[in-house]
């Protein structure tokens, strides 16, 4: 089953949103970092999104800056190193399959005169 | 000045205010038309609405005291309105400095040739979000475009740690005429990191004066038949003047000695006094070791809090003109130990340190150039102006036009060529560029056509400088949210780095009526570290009113909260409704006024819960001499409060918020006392519980019931060891509950209770009925008859007043 | 030859064709509304004792039908119909309501034709007729601001809360788009007393439940709402009952079926409800983790895609705790901190269990709801269930001293508002125990029983909201119940007095309730 804080917190781990390997230096992330806030400043496509074992999410200035505040803390670097422990091509689905979505009767609430089903219903 | 950009950075202090440019390499400090670098924070309006500011104000402080203003930092934020009698205008403490920032720009523009549009103000790093927000308030009255903020001791840290190579962790010690900071910092591969700070809002070389004039006061009033008292207001002038003369008598003594005060004829009231007075550096010393102890104390909880010891730390900066006096560097060595950071100017450092960070900002201080269409290509750059990475990263977007863009991008600088980076179709490039150390490094932009010729660039040239990185601002103090159950729902915690924006989902407690105006849900925003939120301060609220909103909001609704810090610690919140209304309004940013009688009895009460702790620790043996000390200290303070709140019933507001804050820290001090003190008590309870609870569940409970006694008992010993009054509290009712569910399947159970009640028939309430009650129930018990044995037994409960012990062992609850 | 049969011959054919289209319309009405008024909830203890006037008038339309050839044959043609359309409205309004004014999505002429509704709605105005033109606004492809703002402000908020108060502001939820939030009311309906409404208002609710829970996919739900013992027995829930127990991958009905159900003349399936067999549920995937377990293999484990159930939270469990303990681990950190310069590896190690411990908290919610039981030896597992426990005694105690506080201080919320209270407290409750034997149900009765048994006195003595209160005893009885609880007998004796019949004397309180 999927655990969202430990899904969430890999899928803004700071080395997969800053691009950097987790043995990386201090320099490493902190140049890296000021040119991903630069380049995302002037909205360059190749930087909007970034590779997690999730999927491939949405990178902020934000998130950026808050990635380098947490490397530059030893102890919530520590933290991070340990939930970078999956490489990041390796993609797992994040969304749970949840097999009763095929099994679904969408039409019944209007055949049985309750108005059209609307997906977010849920 | 040639057209390199210039970084403005301004120190706007109780006392005394400054400015700094920096050009890139050096720091320049901006001068008055005196000549002199600081600009005393002082103002005064003449009967034609004259304005003065700075040294020509301050001389009048003495003979024009109704029409002259001084020390209105520590107001700002607050909605008191200072007063001046001459002219009849009345301006808030905002105004006041924005009147000082004028006179600040007035003498860059006189000594640069530019009026400032940007800049970087210092602010205290305890300030609160109402006081950050007036500063930024002031600055636009000014006449400034675009102001940022910066913590003080991160100011001072930036300049002090400029031209130094060393690494390692340091502290900024930070006294100024009305408050003190303090920060511990780290420098590491040339980054400056902010690794925490504290401080005092309300300590400052203010109190040393006043420590000073109530001992000269002391003296005065030996052998008179009336004590000369500061909260006296028939006084009032004669301790203006007596204030200045000590401040005076106090930047002497840095120097010798001992010096003399004189004043003569000094009236009091109707008596006329003559002050000759002798002041020793010892006398300094006895009146402010407290003083200089308490901003100890505050450096060495930072310590604490960060797990580190004095001994690691490598040198203290300085700042601030108390810092000269001798009382406070001798008290610093001793307690500390730590080696002090010579060279450095302590009162300009912060102006300084301003500067270099509107620089990191890329804050240039000159109006915004005009757009010359002829000079080229516009170009948007991003970099980093100042860094101490020497390989940077440039990046740039070229505007888009119909003709066709450059190719590729060089930079140049004097002895060194970046290669050629492509430009991409979307006209975007990525360049790392090499930069000199510690200097100003400027590069000339030259871009190359498909057909190799140049094609011209605007802007044409940048500067980037080398020197320290700094990490982003960390967040002074926690905010978050106040619930309905008194509880703090903490969004950013302290120390977050800044800019930080937090979301959480809450519930609505109460219905809001679409179209009905007094159906208001209040979203309170609170600043501090405390879980009851009545300790924390409200800094704002979020009003979600029912005239404003297309549909009601029922009870149990969620509401999206967010809310967010900029670098400039200024704050914005947004409420998110199920029907998708948004509302940004933040009601109340002011720091609240509070009468002097609320003061009084805050006090009041104070000091009744002060006294039944004492008298609690003096029963306690085993930890009685620790909580005695405690209290001790708790009991100075509120004295001290006690003083202040006297000298703001007397018209000192500034007395009145410092006696507000401290009775707010004293209170949720004295809150987690009383609740260590509830422990032993309790402990002893669960034990007895713990131990009833076993008896009746080995034979009466159930399999699951015995293995929960098990867990219970176990984690009561966690409970017992981290001594948390709530914890145990829940693990009392855990096991009463079992011991209760035990209990009722003893077959027996009603009988004891029936005999437990007779026994205390003699203080029932209605004797007779009692009595007849205790006959029926005997008879029922002897046949047998449980269905009357039961109701008697219940109404006998009734009648009967338990205390809380005893009404356990009745299951009084259970029956009413 | 009968004395209609030369009347009928003489007739044009076209007139004849009209004349057997009118008899067969109304025979159907009539037979349709004999069966489902005749059809009972089981064992409900519903009896539907008609009024003697309702009698009356049915007596009164069925002479209509049956003499409606004769005035026929008179050629009385306009006269006849106008009689059967007074008719229709007078003695059967619901039917016109849900199958004229309903369908065709005018909810101001179906608020009208619900409040012109006679005995039927007689304790029901204005919540039946605002659910009724509240369900048109639903069936509205994008229902105006002006119209849902009008139903909504034909409620009266001072009136005691009753089962279609509920229902009313479940349909207006549903047309707000708050689909969870209607979902919620009604489900809160099955709490409620079945006198509270009428019973065109609970095959509503049942069947909005149950065509929703289908259209999500969840067929246990069906099921349960179909065989829950306050659904009328109309064969639209029964089709759906019937459905839900045939294989996943065969639970859609066609359209002819649906039609069919929707007539009178099917009989009823009682077997699928009664079987007492579980519906088939699609299967799930199990959690597998390659053992020696790495951090590795936690991680992927945590974001593995299997369902929740209690096995593969276990599993999970006691996985993430070999990996908090493993030496190698530490000492891998410790080698990273000293190379960082700092770092507590303790700190890191701690944040990191917390973040597990919070997830399997929230696990622990997922599969109790599932109905199915954690237990297990995992430290970890033991510290999420017991910070879950005293996180919701916690709440429950929060929840209840605001209860307390309101009663002090006389303060009563609008009828639905206070529903709600007490939702959120049901909710916090039940969400407590697990579904097995569990002490944490008796140490949370035996924390709020008495307390609420107050709260709900003053509820019926001073605020009127009888029905709240009777939905509050009907709560706490089976629990006192359970606790062999003293309170036992107050209880069962409150939740007789607070309710009597509905139909006629809902307005008067005859005895008062034990505090």
């Amino acid at each position: 089953m999927i655990l969202p804080r430990i899904a969430r917190a890999i899928e803004e781990n700071p080395f997969y949103v800053l691009g950097v390997r987790p043995e990386c230096t201090r320099q490493e992330f902190e140049r890296e970092g000021q040119k991903l806030l630069s380049m995302l400043a002037l909205d360059l496509a190749e930087v909007r999104t970034y590779n997690t074992p999730l999927g491939e999410r949405t990178r902020t200035t934000e998130l950026v800056r808050r990635s380098m505040a947490e490397l530059r803390e030893p102890s919530r670097r520590l933290l991070h190193e340990i939930l970078a422990a999956l490489p990041q091509s390796e993609i797992h689905t994040s969304q749970p399959t949840r097999p009763e979505l095929d099994d679904r009767w969408v039409n019944a609430p209007a055949l049985f005169g309750y108005g059209r089903f609307r997906e977010g219903r849920q | 000045m040639n057209d390199r950009p210039l970084y403005l950075g301004i120190d706007l202090g109780t006392t005394n205010s400054a400015a700094s440019v920096f050009d890139g390499s050096l720091t320049h400090l901006v001068r008055t038309s005196q000549g002199t670098t600081l600009t005393p924070s002082v103002v005064r309006i003449d009967a034609r609405g004259v304005i003065t500011v700075g040294t020509k104000a301050r001389r009048l402080l003495e003979s024009d005291s109704d029409n002259v203003r001084c020390e209105f930092k520590r107001l700002m934020g607050t909605s008191q309105r200072l007063n001046f009698r001459a002219s009849g205008k009345s301006l808030k403490p905002e105004e006041l400095s924005a009147e000082i920032l004028k006179s600040l720009r007035a003498d860059v523009r006189e000594q640069f040739g530019f009026e400032p549009a940007h800049a970087v103000i210092s602010a205290p790093a305890l300030f609160e979000l109402p006081q950050s927000s007036a500063t930024s308030e002031a600055a636009r009255l000014a006449g400034f475009d675009r102001v940022e903020l910066i913590q003080e001791p991160i100011a001072s840290a930036l300049a002090a740690g400029w031209t130094e190579n060393a690494s390692g962790a340091w502290m900024v010690y930070d006294l100024g005429g009305g408050t003190f900071d303090v920060s511990l910092l780290e420098t590491r591969d040339g980054l400056l990191r902010v690794v925490g700070h504290d401080g005092d809002n309300f300590l400052g070389g203010r109190d040393f004066d006043w420590e000073l004039v109530d001992l000269v006061l002391e003296r005065l009033s030996s052998g008179r038949p009336r004590r000369l008292l500061r909260s006296d207001s028939q006084n009032a002038v004669a301790i203006r003047k007596l204030k200045l003369a000590v401040e005076e008598a106090k930047i002497e003594l840095t120097r010798m000695g001992c010096t003399s005060i004189l004043l003569p004829n000094l009236q009091f009231g109707d008596e006329s006094v003559d002050v000759d007075i002798e002041v020793s550096r010892e006398d300094v010393a006895s009146r402010c070791t407290a003083l200089v102890d308490r901003s100890v104390a505050v450096c060495l909880r930072l310590l604490k809090a960060q797990g580190q010891e004095p001994s690691k730390v490598t040198r203290i900066v300085l700042v601030g003109g108390p810092t000269a006096m001798p009382v406070v560097r001798q008290r610093l060595s001793e307690t500390l130990g730590v080696p002090f950071a010579e060279g450095l100017d302590s009162m300009t450092l912060v102006a300084q340190g301003a500067a270099l960070y509107a620089a990191s900002a890329n804050l240039d201080a000159r109006p915004s150039a005009r757009i010359n269409p002829d000079k080229g290509r516009r170009i948007w750059l991003q970099y980093p102006a100042m860094t101490s990475d020497l390989s940077p990263y440039v990046v740039g977007r070229v505007s888009e036009e119909s003709a066709p863009g450059p190719a590729s991008i060089r930079f140049e600088r004097e002895g060194w060529t970046s290669i050629e980076t492509p430009v991409t179709k979307e006209g975007t490039f990525v360049a790392s560029i090499n930069i000199l150390p510690h200097r100003a490094n400027e590069f000339r932009i030259l871009g190359t056509a498909k057909d190799g010729t140049d094609f011209p660039l605007w802007p044409s040239a940048i500067t980037i400088i080398h020197g320290l990185s700094l990490s982003d601002p960390p967040l002074s103090r926690a905010i978050g949210v106040a619930l309905a159950s008194d509880r703090t729902h903490i969004y950013l915690e302290r120390g977050s780095p800044l800019p930080a924006r937090r979301t959480f989902l809450h519930e609505a407690v109460q219905t809001i009526i679409q179209g009905n105006d007094a159906s208001v849900l209040r979203i309170p925003i609170v600043q501090g570290e405390f879980h009851k939120a009545h300790l924390c301060r409200l800094v704002g609220a979020l009003e979600i009113r029912g005239s404003q909103l297309t549909a009601s909001i029922p009870s149990g609704s969620s509401i999206e909260v967010t809310l967010a810090v900029d670098r400039g610690g200024r704050l914005s919140a947004q409420a998110l409704t199920v029907s998708g209304q948004v509302f940004e309004e933040i009601s109340h940013l002011l720091v609240p006024d509070v009468p002097a009688e609320v003061l009084d009895q805050a006090i009041r009460d104070l000091r009744k819960r002060l006294s039944l702790l004492f008298a609690s620790a003096f029963r306690n043996k085993n930890q009685g001499s620790e909580n005695t000390a405690r209290l001790g200290g708790l009991e100075l303070r509120l004295t001290e409060a006690e003083r202040d709140a006297a000298a703001g019933r007397a018209g000192d507001a500034d007395a009145a918020q410092k006696a507000r804050r401290s009775l707010i820290d004293i209170d949720a001090e004295l809150d987690g006392l009383e609740q260590e003190a509830q422990f032993p008590k309790l402990e002893s309870q669960a034990v007895m519980e713990l131990s009833m609870a076993m008896a009746l569940v080995s034979i009466h409970g159930t399999p699951q019931e015995r293995r929960l006694l098990e867990e219970a008992a176990a984690s009561l010993e966690q409970v017992r060891k981290s001594r948390d009054v709530i914890e145990i509290q829940a693990r009392i009712e855990q096991i009463q509950a079992l011991c209760r569910a035990a209990f009722f399947r003893d077959p027996h159970a009603w009988e004891q209770i029936f005999k437990f009640a007779a026994s205390r028939i003699n203080s029932a309430r209605d004797l007779p009925l009692a009595r007849k009650l205790v006959d029926e129930g005997r008879g029922a018990m002897h046949r047998g008859d449980r269905e009357t044995l039961i109701k008697c037994t219940k109404q006998l409960v009734t009648l009967i007043p338990f205390d809380t012990e005893t009404r356990h062992l009745g299951h009084d609850s259970g029956l009413r | 030859m009968t004395p209609l049969a030369p009347t009928y011959r003489s007739l044009e054919p076209p007139v004849r064709l009209v004349v057997l289209v009118y008899w067969s319309a109304l025979l159907l009405i009539f037979v349709y509304n004999v069966r489902v008024r005749t059809r009972l909830p089981v064992h409900t203890g519903l009896k539907d004792r008609e009024p003697v006037l309702l009698m009356l008038f049915r007596f009164i339309l069925t002479a209509t039908f049956f003499g409606a050839p004769y005035l026929f044959v008179r050629e009385w043609l306009g006269l006849e119909i106008l009689l059967f359309a007074v008719c229709l409205l007078l003695f059967y309004p619901w039917w016109t309501t849900r199958h004229i004014a309903i369908p065709l999505r005018m909810p101001r002429l179906a608020y009208a034709l619900t409040a012109f509704g006679g005995m039927e709605w007689w304790f029901d105005k204005p919540e039946g007729p605002v659910a009724a033109a509240a369900w048109c606004l639903s069936r509205q492809r994008k229902a105006t601001k002006q119209s849902v703002t009008w139903a909504e402000k034909q409620l009266v908020p001072s009136r005691p809360l009753r089962a279609s108060t509920v229902a009313a502001h479940a349909m207006l939820a549903a047309v707000r788009g708050q689909f969870s939030e209607a979902r919620m009311l009604f489900e809160s309906m099955l709490l409620l007393h079945g006198r509270t409404a009428p019973v065109p208002m609970w095959r509503l609710c049942f069947e909005w439940l149950a065509t929703d829970a289908a259209a999500r996919g969840d067929w246990t739900a069906v099921r349960r709402f179909a065989a829950h013992y306050l659904a009328p027995r109309v064969s639209t829930l029964l089709l759906l009952a019937d459905l839900a127990g045939r294989p996943p991958g065969k639970r859609k009905a066609s359209i002819v079926e649906v039609f069919l159900s929707r007539l009178p003349f099917r009989s009823p399936n009682l077997k699928p409800i009664l079987s007492g067999k579980p519906t088939p549920r699609c299967a799930t995937k199990e959690l597998h983790i390659v053992s020696p377990v790495s951090l590795e293999g936690a991680l992927r484990a945590s974001l593995d895609s299997a369902d929740p159930h209690s096995a593969s939270l276990t599993v999970l469990a006691e996985t993430w705790d070999s990996i908090l303990c493993d030496e190698h681990l530490r000492q891998r950190l410790a080698l990273r901190s000293a190379a960082l310069g700092g770092g507590d590896v303790d700190t890191a190690l701690h944040q990191l269990r917390q973040l597990v411990e919070s997830d399997l908290t929230e696990a622990i919610d997922a599969v109790l709801k599932n109905e199915e039981s954690v237990s297990g030896e995992s430290p970890l597992l033991k510290s999420a269930l017991s910070s879950r426990r005293r996180r919701l005694l916690t709440e429950l105690e929060e929840r209840m001293a605001r209860l307390d506080a309101r009663r002090n201080k006389d303060q009563a919320l609008p009828a639905i508002d206070e529903w709600k209270e007490f939702l959120a407290f049901h909710r916090t409750y039940t969400s407590i125990y697990a579904p097995d034997e569990s002490p944490d149900r008796t140490i949370a009765f035996n924390m709020i029983s008495l307390r609420l048994n107050s709260f709900a006195v003053w509820l019926h003595s001073q605020k009127k909201e009888s029905v709240i209160a009777n939905a509050i005893f009907r709560f706490l009885l089976p629990e006192a119940r359970r606790s062999n609880s003293p309170s036992l007998e107050i209880l069962s004796r409150n939740a007789k007095l607070s309710i009597t019949d509905f139909t006629i004397k809902s307005e008067r309180h005859p005895r008062s309730l034990r505090g």
